[in-house]
């Protein structure tokens, strides 16, 4: 953080940069923010929680809720394991191993759904077999959960690997001389020292766990009141020319998605040497 | 109430380990006899840290045998070898007091064996007078100095009540004026406890100062072990001269158990046993005595510079191609009148020949 | 089947434990979720023949979805990295109020789900909204065109082009700069030959991550963009809808073609990472 003057710096030219950045921001960021609530709360507040009401909307809610339910602690796990045998150890493939798992953030949300298509789908390689057994996972919420994993998998480890590389080994290898066993090494010394990267981290997978649109699309078959997420229920009131219903629920998602921005930076800023350079994305 | 140590020794026979291709310990033989505070001393990547966590069971051996205390440790876990480590970086658990760092080790054990809240606290307490922190318990590592740090680590580690003390590096991370006061206070520790103590350092300085006896390691090997007055007086071979203190090196001829310097009016030195071959002449700079140009037996150098280094003089000479650094007290420089281009004659009083190439 | 890999070695125990089981979990949980299924697509899409894929490439519907998709991405996507270069210099280098609201925000097209941006932008850019009534007053409707793709491509890659140029901006060494002073440099000078060159590495991987996001986009392009057969329409979509109609071949094969080119943005990071770890030693 370098607020100092720096040589050859013009107050005219640093103001117009200022001003142009934040119009820019202005009208890239904030407007939609603002447009959203706007909309949401057009008709009135009354309208906007009555919107809440409807069964199909609250369906979606839970929808919502259970994916999330599932694919986070699950996420959790996963990161934690992959941010512990990648950080503190060495072995070959390890630079392959952290390429997949950044993957699926580069790959496009529907080829996500696809692929799942392609493996439960009616057509698919184990879709008869499924079906076969009686279990639904395409236009079900088995393949809404898988979807769902495939696109924030990656979410946790991402926060923990670069803390952790920069952390060491140091401090565990003490604790295991001092007696400390695997599991007490772990609970006493490594989590205490990631537990706020790993909060935003758990925090971060879930706003996209319920805000995941295009992997969940593939897959749900948009059964109203069944399979509806709530991403997929304010495009579905979008298209009934619900406006208020659509804005109402999309407000839920751009809270939470908020919610997780302050939360970030009130961990960045009280815990800075915790969260180390991990912070970004 | 710290228990007596009672000291333990460290035997290690044969030992190696491979990282990749690279040997990083060579078939190492080693004991630390009981209550000795012994040195691993040798350049970065010379494998005293390796040797070092492999005692701990940081790393493992790969063949080779590792007795503590006349046990087989060789595949004992960490815990189990009742040893203290201090690392270089302290590894101090960043999100725990002083007080919470040094009673770790107590405060995981199983029930049956943890002493009580009371008696944790009492030899915590007791421990942070020993290192001399009293009243910094309730502080974060972060608030502390690196010294103060370095004394936290060695508490938590003795705070197990272990058999033997390792330390890598331990005054590492210090500055120069902080680095020695904790080695005397280290010493009379070490000397207090009367605990076995082997500790890693690349400075020749705190090895010799410190230890009661040295190791020198290079590439994996071990090619001295003894007392800092037997390595330094009777170096084993070049490197070992070359990695203790500065040293000039000539190039020389022996034949018939006499040595011939390349050095122009420079008397034969006996090397006895030596073969007839070339070979290797070391003279450090204070083993030269610096006399008249025209004196009989000496070896004449011009004088390039003197610097004056306290109450050392260093003159920097030339005889030839070969480079020549001495040392002399003020008050002898001063009375050759040296300066820059003036002719003197050297006299060696030790000189120590090594066959060249093995 | 990872637990022998993970001991590299019989006998060699490390003292740090866990490795074996971490190792285990992470490599299951990547090759069920994560390889197979990819593995599957590619597979499917190679069950054609090549003048099948010829075929289904070279349709004029192709072939425009994917000038517009990868078109459209690359401009979003430069123009992000000159809005990122604008928006990382103002927050590095100067103080205003309101900074840190701005600097948080900067995630949030991140953080917020792609279905509530699309709800947003189409509302704020109709031709009756807040941006677009204006627009369309000049003649420009942006909403249900290709426009409107564009703008939401925009605004889902800002934030990796500010994230990627802000830790190199705020690492440079105002010696540097200084130096550059004292040897006689304008401003000017300074920011073209001195700022920049150190900033383009991270400048390129901003633009990379920043087109590979909006290339696959979805969710918030198929609110705006009208969806029209060969003007509006996006490869994701193509996917989508090849899908509807069952044919599970044809939709691999874009999907292939879309992971191809993920694949491909991620070796071109990796170089770029190589490249700047070797730039700054």
């Amino acid at each position: 953080m370098s607020n100092h003057r720096r040589p050859g710096e013009n107050r005219i030219v640093r103001f117009f940069l200022i001003a142009a950045a934040v119009v820019l921001l202005g009208a890239m960021l904030v407007a939609p923010l603002v447009l959203l609530l706007a909309e949401a709360f057009g008709k009135g507040v009354a309208a906007y929680f009555d919107s809440f009401s409807k069964p199909d909307t609250v369906s979606a809610i839970i929808q919502t809720l259970l994916i999330a339910a599932v694919v986070v602690p699950v996420n959790t796990v996963f990161g934690l394991a992959a941010a512990w045998c990648i950080a503190k150890f060495n072995f070959p493939g390890k630079t392959l191993l952290v390429s997949i798992i950044d993957l699926p953030i580069s790959v496009s949300p529907v080829v996500a759904g696809l692929v799942f298509v392609l493996i439960f789908g009616s057509r698919g390689w184990l879709g008869p077999f499924f079906a076969a057994h009686g279990i639904k996972v395409i236009f079900a919420f088995p393949g809404m959960v898988i979807a769902t994993l495939f696109v924030t998998i990656a979410f946790v480890a991402r926060q923990l690997i670069p803390l952790m590389q920069q952390q060491g080994r140091d401090e565990e290898e003490a604790a295991m001389v001092l007696g400390a066993g695997g599991f007490r090494t772990f609970w006493y010394v490594t989590l205490p020292n990631i537990r706020w990267a790993l909060v935003y981290g758990v925090l971060l997978c879930n706003a996209r766990a319920m805000g995941e649109f295009g992997a969940v699309s593939v897959v749900s078959g948009h059964i109203r009141g069944q399979t509806m997420t709530m991403p997929l229920q304010v495009l579905a009131l979008y298209q009934d020319y619900d406006s208020v219903g659509a804005f109402a629920v999309a407000s839920l998602l751009a809270f939470l998605a908020v919610v997780t921005l302050v939360v970030r930076r009130v961990l960045e800023w009280r815990f800075r040497a915790e969260l180390g350079y991990a912070g970004s994305l | 109430m710290l228990a007596p140590y009672k000291p333990m020794n460290i035997a290690i026979e044969g030992l190696s380990k491979r990282f990749g291709k690279t040997l990083a310990l060579d078939n190492v033989t080693l004991a630390a006899r009981p209550g000795e505070l012994l040195a691993l001393l040798g350049p970065s990547g010379s494998g005293k840290t390796t040797l070092l966590r492999i005692i701990a069971g940081l790393e493992t051996g790969e063949t080779g045998m590792l007795t503590i205390g006349g046990t087989d440790a060789m595949n004992l876990p960490p815990r189990e070898r009742g040893i203290g480590f201090v690392f270089q970086s302290y590894a101090l658990f960043r999100h725990m007091t002083v007080f919470e760092n040094i009673a770790f080790g107590l405060r995981i054990r199983t029930r049956s064996e943890r002493p009580n809240r009371s008696e944790i606290a009492d030899r915590v307490n007791h421990l942070l007078s020993l290192v001399q922190l009293d009243g910094m318990g309730a502080r974060y590592p972060a608030q502390l100095s690196g010294g103060q740090r370095q004394r936290v680590a060695l508490a938590r580690a003795l705070a197990v009540e272990p058999k033997v003390l390792l330390l890598d590096e331990p005054f590492g991370a210090l500055d120069a004026k902080v680095r020695v006061e904790l080695r005397h206070w280290l010493r009379s520790l070490h000397d207090r406890l009367s605990l076995t103590t082997v500790f890693v350092t690349h400075d020749q300085e705190e090895a010799l100062e410190l230890a009661d006896r040295v190791a020198i390691l290079a590439a994996g090997r071990i090619e001295q072990l003894g007392p800092p007055r037997e390595v330094y007086d009777a170096p084993a071979s070049p490197f070992v001269i070359e990695f203790l203190g500065e040293v000039n090196r000539f190039s020389c001829r022996v034949q018939n158990g006499l040595a011939r310097l390349a050095l122009q009016g420079c008397e034969p030195v006996a090397a006895p046993g030596l073969p007839d071959a070339l070979a290797v002449a070391y003279v450090r700079p204070h083993e030269i005595e610096l006399v008249d140009a025209q004196a009989s037996g000496a070896a004449t150098a011009t004088v390039r510079s003197v610097s004056v280094i306290g109450p050392r003089t260093r003159i920097h000479l030339t005889a030839g191609d070969q480079v020549i650094e001495a040392d002399a007290e003020r008050s002898r420089a001063e009375a050759l009148d040296l300066s820059p281009g003036k002719s003197v004659g050297l006299r060696f009083r030790t000189v120590r020949i090594y066959p060249t190439a093995r | 089947m990872s637990l022998t890999l993970a001991a590299g070695g019989r006998r060699r125990r490390n003292a740090l434990p866990g490795f074996g089981l971490t190792l285990g979990i992470t490599i299951f949980v990547l090759s069920v979720l994560i390889v197979i299924p990819l593995g599957g697509l590619v597979a499917r899409a190679a069950s054609l023949s090549p003048s099948q894929i010829l075929s289904i490439l070279s349709s004029p519907r192709v072939f425009s979805a994917f000038r517009l998709s990868f078109g459209l991405a690359f401009i979003a996507a430069v123009i992000d990295g000159f809005v990122g270069i604008l928006v990382a210099w103002v927050l590095v280098r100067y103080h205003f109020p309101g900074k840190r609201i701005l600097d948080s925000l900067v995630d949030l097209p991140f953080a917020l789900p792609t279905a509530v941006a699309g709800i947003t932008l189409t509302a704020l850019y109709a031709d009756d909204g807040w941006f677009g009534a204006p627009l369309a007053k000049l003649g420009l409707s942006v909403a249900f065109t290709p426009w409107g793709i564009f703008v939401a491509l925009l605004f889902v890659g800002l934030p990796y082009a500010i994230r990627s140029c802000q830790p190199v901006l705020a690492d440079l060494e105002r010696e540097a700069e200084e130096a550059a002073v004292t040897l006689g440099a304008q401003p000017a000078q300074i920011f073209w030959r001195v700022i920049l060159p150190q900033l383009f590495p991270a400048l390129l991987t901003g633009i990379a991550l920043a087109f590979a996001r909006a290339a696959g986009e979805y969710g918030s392009v198929i609110f705006i963009a009208g969806n029209m057969p060969g003007i509006s329409e996006i490869v994701p979509l193509l996917i989508v809808i090849r899908l509807e109609q069952f044919d599970y071949a044809g939709a691999a094969l874009l999907a292939t073609t879309m992971l191809v080119m993920s694949l491909v943005i991620l070796l071109l990071l990796n170089l770029l990472s190589i490249w700047r770890s070797r730039q700054y030693v």
